[in-house]
């Protein structure tokens, strides 16, 4: 397994959604933990983005690897979990404007239920 | 009252006139008290009777 | 006698269009029945406005007239009214319109200043001019004692004015009942021959100067005379301002209970805007600790999915254990073929075993050894991932927050419901108040301030006066007493007029005191029987009256019962009503608009039985509620003569239709 990708970024585009985002949450790190979870929840497949700019490194964004571990633990075969982390947090971010657009304001009880 | 003629106050009148001022002859009161119902929200009429009445008086005694 | 015949409303309140009402001629009672908002209390109003030209709401607040005018017709283009009394007073017929309508040049009128309103009076057929209009008007029924007349249940608190005997208002309303009395016939004349007593003293002064013996003092008498005049031509124009100032003192509280309502509004509002501030505040908080809670949220919406997962590692955990197991079962077994094979013995037997069998369990022992070494490595890796990941996601499981973050939204949400409440209150109150009446609030203290002042002012001058009238009156009285001892019989005639009149004031003066007290032990006994009549109460034994023709109730222990609820103070007003009824020289009908309020059945049915024999023509304006039609006429039998019911075509139309209720 190789751990080799330190950063965690975001497409152009989803930087303006977590914007949107930020009411809800203390801090952009949250907001995209959520939208990662959204995505895995969806039953989406690790995959691999690219055209991302660097917003975090890896060591504050999961500081005691808990994610890392989580990703191992729900995708046994992924080779680097940072990558799908990426994949996951911008795919959620995707998934969360389209709400946002229908909804007007994050319906936080629809998406947690 | 109850009518339309102004006869408890006239005999509330002739009771304090009998008492207090007999000398008032009896037939004045009443007159006065009828000249001043009749004339009623007309002010300056009401004086004219009255004097009349009074002059009507003197001059008969 | 006072009888009203016809009301005919053109596009007054819901009364859309030309409608009337015709009042039976002979006596008894008019029921006319509507349920609430169809119109009742705007018939009261429609005669209030015709007499007097004003329109009174619940509270008895004034309210514009342009209020009034009909919407529908209004939305038609059609902004005026107008209301038409025709009635009887006296032996004369009466025919009163009052209308109002936009000024000639103005196609929509939006302001008071748009409008116009005119009076028109005919008695027995001729028009009366302006100034006879208003007197002729107050002469059939004052504005002060309509109240008497035009009974609104729901306008109780002005009786209550009554029982103070220092208030300004209780003196205009007893000025008002006592000239509805007939005591005017006696101030009147009164003040008459006070007058005529000066013009005759007065001649008893120039005759005294005619002659040489008493010319001097005819002259000082003349004189001092004068004087008196002009202080008492003083002294009177000092009480008149003094009553003026007392009246504008009314007006302005008037004013000011019309603003008390509104700074209370104010007040509302503020309160309201504090606890929004406060809501603001909490929503604020709750925001930023679920703010906190949703950096766990991403744990939440994956809770299922690692919970599914950690079974899934779990069965296969237990998977591998067997595996294990088996392995483990099947490595023994190999060990005790390789020793039977060594021994040539099978360990349970203990039979030699031949060349065929070890060549078997040969074969045996390298398939488990096959077994054991193909997924050797894999196998415990495999078992270390699941045992790694099953921690893993077991650690995630110790703290969900779920729970907490859908209870701090729901109480965020319950928080935003309370404040658009509010938030909604504060509209509606708002647009109920105009705020210029706030600065109209600080003018109209500083004037019911000043006034108060001068009133004050008035008072003391008043008593000077009186004191220097006092005091020339004395000086008149020795110069008469000095001319009588000096004068002979030419002074015979005028000093008999003179003396005449004198006794004539005297008996007048002492007939309004005991005039007006006769009539308010009259009035007090009619209210007392009356009120009997009404009241379910045994142990209220009777009333008894102030000055000012308050009436309170006595118990029949002697006390005076002095908080009074408005069921008690509704039937006392009734038997004041009745009361002065039997004792006015002035006779008219009794019309009432929700009479019964919240009375309960006994009072009702007692004020039924009780009504007609209160005056002759009665008009009740009722809500089914209040009384069934069916009672009404069971009670009333022959006395009740008309019923109107008010039947709605719109909201905001209404239509009088004559006849039984039960008949439409």
């Amino acid at each position: 397994m190789s751990d080799n990708k330190t950063t965690i970024g975001l497409t152009g585009e989803n930087k303006e959604v977590i914007q949107r985002l930020l009411p809800h949450f203390n801090e952009q790190r949250d907001a995209a933990k959520f939208a990662m979870a959204l995505s895995m929840k969806q039953g989406h497949d690790p995959d691999q983005i690219t055209g991302t700019e660097t917003v975090w490194n890896t060591g504050s964004f999961d500081p005691d690897g808990k994610l890392r571990d989580l990703l191992y633990a729900l995708y046994p075969s992924v080779q680097n979990p940072y990558i799908a982390i990426e994949y996951f947090v911008n795919q959620g971010l995707q998934q969360l404007s389209v709400h946002l657009d229908e909804n007007r304001d994050l319906d936080i009880l629809e998406i947690i239920e | 009252m109850n009518n339309n003629e102004p006869t408890d106050i006239i005999e509330t009148l002739q009771d304090i006139r009998r008492t207090d001022y007999p000398e008032i002859p009896e037939e004045i009161v009443a007159k006065i008290v009828k000249a001043e119902y009749e004339t009623i929200g007309e002010r300056g009429q009401s004086r004219k009777y009255v004097s009349d009445i009074v002059e009507e008086y003197l001059e008969g005694e | 006698m006072f009888r009203i015949i016809e009301i005919q409303l053109q596009n007054f309140g819901p009364y859309k269009g030309s409608q009337s009402i015709v009042l039976p001629r002979d006596p008894g009672v008019t029921i006319i029945y509507g349920e609430n908002m169809r119109g009742k209390t705007s018939l009261l109003n429609a005669i209030r406005y015709a007499l007097f030209g004003t329109i009174l709401s619940r509270g008895s607040r004034n309210v514009a007239p342009k209020e009034i005018v009909n919407w529908e017709s209004q939305e038609e283009g059609n902004y005026s009214f107008s209301v038409t009394l025709v009635f009887e007073s006296g032996d004369s017929n009466y025919e009163l319109t009052r209308q109002y309508r936009p000024k000639k040049s103005v196609d929509e009128p939006r302001t008071e200043d748009d409008y116009t309103e005119e009076v028109f009076l005919k008695k027995d057929g001729s028009i009366m001019g302006p100034d006879d209009q208003t007197q002729q008007i107050s002469r059939v029924l004052p504005e002060q004692v309509s109240r008497f007349f035009l009974f609104d249940g729901e306008l109780l608190q002005q009786y209550e004015e009554l029982l103070i005997e220092e208030s300004d208002m209780g003196r205009q309303i007893r000025e008002a009942i006592e000239r509805i009395l007939g005591v005017p016939i006696l101030k009147n004349g009164r003040a008459d021959l006070v007058k005529l007593l000066e013009d005759a003293e007065s001649q008893v002064s120039k005759a005294a100067q005619n002659s040489q013996l008493t010319s001097e003092l005819g002259t000082q008498l003349e004189t001092t005379q004068e004087q008196k005049r002009h202080l008492e031509k003083d002294l009177n124009k000092l009480i008149k301002d003094k009553e003026t100032l007392e009246d504008d003192k009314i007006g302005i509280k008037a004013e000011l209970d019309k603003i008390e309502a509104t700074r209370s509004k104010i007040k509302e509002i503020e309160i309201l805007e504090e606890q929004v501030e406060e809501i603001d505040s909490k929503i604020y908080t709750k925001n930023e600790e679920l703010k906190d809670l949703m950096g766990h949220a991403w744990h939440v919406v994956l809770m299922d999915k690692i919970n599914e997962r950690r079974s899934i590692l779990e069965q296969q955990e237990a998977d591998i254990q067997d595996q294990r197991i088996e392995k483990s079962v099947a490595k023994k077994l190999a060990e005790r073929f390789s020793e039977a094979i060594s021994d040539e013995t099978c360990p349970i037997c203990r039979q030699e075993i031949d060349s065929e069998h070890k060549s078997h369990l040969d074969s045996e022992i390298d398939n488990i050894n096959g077994m054991i070494k193909s997924d050797g490595g894999e196998f415990s890796n495999n078992l270390r991932y699941v045992t790694r990941a099953i921690e893993g996601l077991r650690s995630m499981e110790q703290s969900n927050p779920k729970m907490r973050i859908s209870d701090k939204i729901f109480e965020i949400d319950t928080l935003k419901a309370e404040k658009a409440t509010k938030e909604d209150r504060i509209r509606e109150v708002k647009a109920d108040i105009d705020t210029s009446e706030e600065s109209r609030a600080a003018r109209l203290i500083r004037e019911n301030e000043s006034t108060i002042g001068k009133i004050s002012v008035k008072k003391e001058a008043i008593q000077e006066q009186r004191e220097k009238v006092r005091i020339v009156k004395e000086n008149i009285e020795n110069l008469r007493e000095q001319l009588n001892k000096v004068s002979g019989d030419e002074l015979e005639d005028e000093k008999e007029r003179s003396q005449l009149y004198q006794d004539l004031v005297r008996l007048f003066d002492k007939g309004v005191e005991k005039y007006r007290d006769e009539l308010r032990d009259h009035v007090e006994q009619d209210a007392s029987d009356i009120f009997v009549q009404l009241t379910t109460e045994p142990e209220y034994h009777e009333l008894e009256i102030n000055d000012n023709y308050g009436l309170s109730i006595v118990h029949e222990s002697g006390d005076k019962i002095t908080i009074r609820s408005s069921g008690a103070e509704h039937v006392v007003a009734l038997a004041l009503m009745g009361a002065l009824q039997n004792n006015a020289p002035l006779k008219g009908p009794i019309i009432m608009d929700s009479p019964f309020g919240r009375l309960d059945e006994g009072h009702v049915r007692n004020i039924i039985e009780t009504l007609p024999n209160l005056t002759e023509n009665i008009v009740l304006l009722l809500h089914e509620n209040e009384l069934d039609i069916e009672d009404a006429r069971n009670i009333l039998k022959g006395k009740l003569k008309k019923e109107y019911s008010l039947q709605r075509v719109t909201a905001r139309h209404t239509k009088l239709i004559a006849g039984g209720v039960t008949d439409v």
